[in-house]
């Protein structure tokens, strides 16, 4: 890493603060903390990190006010690590902008993971400011915008164009979880509330299309109850 | 009121008295014999017709008939003999006399014979009110009732914390459906009025006799229950005796209803005592059984902060893993004690999605996957897409739960198959093991609340019973069935039921059109 990326981690547990201070100073990022939704947010304006780390449960205020917040002014990758484990609570902070989602308790190696997936995800949008990307390559899968046409290990995939917007639409958000309703809204133009089977359906089939590498990772996961993401093949590599 | 049956009958006796006498005159029989048929005719008709009308007409007529046919001279109305005339008088009275008193008896019979129905009716409430098992049975009952007795059709207006409900009738006869009169806003008005009052109202009273109904409340001293509203099609008065029954049955009625109330108010009573009692148990049993990991866990850390006591790698490695499956397992409790108490709080909405059994069973296995130790899993999700309506979060729980059991009822190196597949309508998902089964006895308790399996007080494995019960609990909120079945040679085999959600693809035939690339 040629950049110490800085991580800002709203926790008010003691506890957890110390976790975390662990666990990042281990792999060597820069971490700050806030203890409340205000320093957070003075933290946020003042001196903004590179990814956020959120609490929803603070004492002052609820953490996705913060989301909204920091919404109107910042697309800095937002993690949530809260307690609460409805996909009500999920679905609601992803469609307000968090990324990425972990229920406490949650294991250490899994939160290095969310971060390694948030961090490709700035890295590849600040060469998007540079040039407009008309190609993407995951692992074996490549996709030519401008021609759509989709390949795997330089075979062509034959997709639907159902499918083919799943796909396209998940490679734009990479690493970002995206809710059921985001997709169905951003797929099905006027989207019904009965389309969600065909869209666990037609997810279904593409994975069927893309997840088919021979090391057994998978480039879609399936968050059930709150959506789908794609990540990058390499991130789970460096996993294990 | 003359009817023309009655009218006939009348004639008929008169004419059949007629033919008597005329073959009694030419049997040259006395005429003290005729006038003792004709005393009959009237005593006949007397009995046979209805009011005094027939009664006495028959006998002026016996009276003009005989003097016409019988009296010197013949076929005349004048009479020779001057004792005619007495004798004339003396028979009228005396047919009069005769035929009124038979008209007594009659209306006293018939009187006795109504109070004997209305008797048997009201006894027939009192039991059929007893018999009645809810509040609207009894109504349904006293309607009916009421039906008979007045022979009219009946609407009840359920009254719920004083707000009328929707009505029920119980038709008579001729009536099938709900007559638009009842249905006007001067019924509605009298029924406002009357649960405002709480006085009968309608028609047969002062108060609107206008109405189509006769309206009155069936209450107790506390709770008004019902309005009843009668059809009087045929009544433009009530009679004492009817009044009377009504008030009968009326009160009867409430006096059910009220047991009723009573009855459910001690039935909630002992519920909630039961709950209380529940929730008392799961306390105790929590907080016993917590405390073992928690002892677990802080004694292996208090252990591993001694500075002072040298541990190798591998030991140290131990106390971690204690540390993190205690932790694990306490939070597996806590997330079936956080579903429990929503089941016990009755706040089981579900919150439904359609999902796709093999997504969701491929999300349990990676939440396991740190959990299986030395067991195997294999798992047979066919190729066909299944999708059933569900919270994932519950049905997750639900599969973590029986994987959870299979692993810590079976020794180790036991195979567990995890499969789904489609019957019917239904989808079938199966946990089975190869472990050493379990037995009828226990089978029959296994899916109770804070029933533990046979090994968990033996051996110091926990569980508080929770596991399976919220299984049940959750299955069955979904509208599945969850069994247990032996396998062959040994083993056990858990399978639930969900209904399947048929899968209607939409999407592909407007992308084309529209839906390109954004």
């Amino acid at each position: 890493m040629e950049k110490k990326i800085q991580i800002l981690v709203v926790e008010d547990d003691k506890a957890i603060r110390n976790l975390m201070a662990a666990t990042l100073g281990s792999r060597g990022y820069l971490y700050r903390f806030a203890e409340n939704g205000r320093e957070a947010l003075l933290e946020l304006t003042g001196n903004p990190p590179d990814i956020l780390i959120l609490d929803l449960g603070l004492p002052d205020m609820d953490g996705v006010e913060i989301i909204r917040r920091v919404r109107t002014w910042s697309t800095l990758p937002i993690i949530i690590v809260s307690a609460r484990s409805n996909d009500k609570d999920k679905v609601l902070a992803l469609d307000e902008g968090a990324d990425d989602y972990l229920t406490k308790p949650f294991s250490v190696e899994e939160l290095l993971a969310r971060l390694r997936v948030a961090w490709r995800r700035v890295s590849q949008e600040s060469n998007l400011l540079t040039e407009i990307q008309s190609t993407f390559q995951n692992g074996p899968l490549h996709i030519d915008y401008s021609s759509r046409i989709v390949t795997l290990d330089q075979q062509e995939v034959h997709l639907t164009p159902i499918e083919y917007n799943l796909l396209t639409l998940l490679s734009r958000n990479i690493g970002k979880v995206l809710t059921h309703n985001t997709i169905l809204k951003e797929v099905w133009q006027n989207y019904l509330p009965n389309d969600t089977p065909s869209l666990r359906v037609f997810m279904a089939t593409l994975r069927k299309k893309i997840d088919i590498s021979p090391s057994g990772s998978k480039m879609i996961q399936t968050h059930v109850g709150v959506g789908y993401r794609m990540i990058r093949v390499d991130d789970t590599d460096t996993n294990n | 009121m003359p009817t023309l049956k009655d009218s006939l009958k009348s004639l008929g006796i008169l004419l059949a008295a007629t033919l008597l006498t005329q073959w009694f005159d030419a049997a040259g029989f006395s005429d003290a014999n005729m006038i003792m048929v004709y005393l009959l005719a009237v005593l006949l008709t007397a009995m046979l017709t209805n009011g005094f009308l027939y009664g006495t007409a028959v006998s002026l007529l016996s009276v003009f008939i005989f003097n016409y046919l019988y009296t010197e001279p013949r076929f005349t109305l004048r009479a020779y003999d001057a004792d005619y005339p007495v004798t004339f008088l003396v028979m009228f009275v005396v047919s009069l006399l005769a035929g009124t008193l038979t008209i007594q008896v009659k209306t006293q019979a018939k009187l006795a014979a109504t109070k004997a129905h209305h008797t048997q009716i009201l006894l027939e409430t009192s039991q059929k009110l007893q018999q009645a098992r809810s509040e609207t049975e009894i109504l349904q009952e006293t309607a009916r009732q009421l039906g008979k007795l007045l022979s009219c059709s009946v609407v009840v207006y359920p009254i719920h914390e004083n707000h009328i409900q929707n009505p029920f009738y119980m038709f008579h006869q001729s009536l099938s459906e709900v007559p638009s009169s009842l249905q006007t806003p001067l019924e509605q008005e009298v029924i406002a009025w009357v649960l405002e009052h709480n006085q009968q109202a309608g028609k047969t009273t002062r108060q609107f006799p206008l109405a189509t109904g006769f309206y009155r409340t069936v209450r107790s001293k506390e709770k008004i229950f019902a309005v009843i509203g009668l059809l009087l099609e045929h009544h433009s008065e009530l009679e004492p005796s009817e009044k009377e029954l009504l008030t009968a049955t009326f009160n009867e009625s409430s006096l059910a209803l009220e047991k009723e109330r009573l009855n459910r108010i001690n039935t909630q009573i002992s519920m909630t005592a039961q709950q209380e009692q529940l929730r008392a148990n799961l306390l105790r049993s929590i907080s016993h059984d917590l405390r073992t990991p928690l002892t677990s866990i802080s004694g292996n850390a208090d252990f591993l902060m001694q500075q002072s006591i040298e541990l190798s790698e591998e030991q140290r490695r131990e106390f971690y893993r204690d540390i993190y499956e205690d932790a694990m397992w306490l939070n597996t409790m806590v997330e079936n004690l956080l579903f429990i108490t929503r089941i016990e709080n009755d706040t089981m909405q579900l919150n439904l999605q359609p999902e796709l059994l093999q997504e969701v069973i491929e999300e349990a296995l990676t939440t396991l996957q740190r959990r299986v130790g030395h067991h195997r899993i294999v798992t047979n999700l066919g190729d066909e897409m299944l999708m059933a309506r569900m919270e994932s979060r519950l049905i997750i729980q639900v599969i973590l739960n029986l994987l959870d059991n299979a692993f810590k009822y079976t020794p180790v190196d036991s195979c567990i198959e995890l499969g789904i597949r489609r019957e019917g309508s239904m989808i079938i998902v199966s946990v089975a093991d190869d472990g050493p089964g379990i037995d009828d006895n226990t089978k029959s308790k296994l899916f109770d609340l804070f029933h533990t399996g046979p090994r968990s007080s033996a051996d110091g494995r926990r569980g508080l019973g929770l596991g399976l019960a919220l299984c049940k609990a959750i299955i069955h909120a979904h509208g599945g069935q969850i069994q247990v079945h032996d396998r062959e040679p040994h083993g056990t085999l858990f399978e639930f039921s969900l209904p399947a959600e048929e899968v209607i693809l939409r999407g592909e035939e407007n992308s084309d059109l529209g839906g390109g690339r954004r």
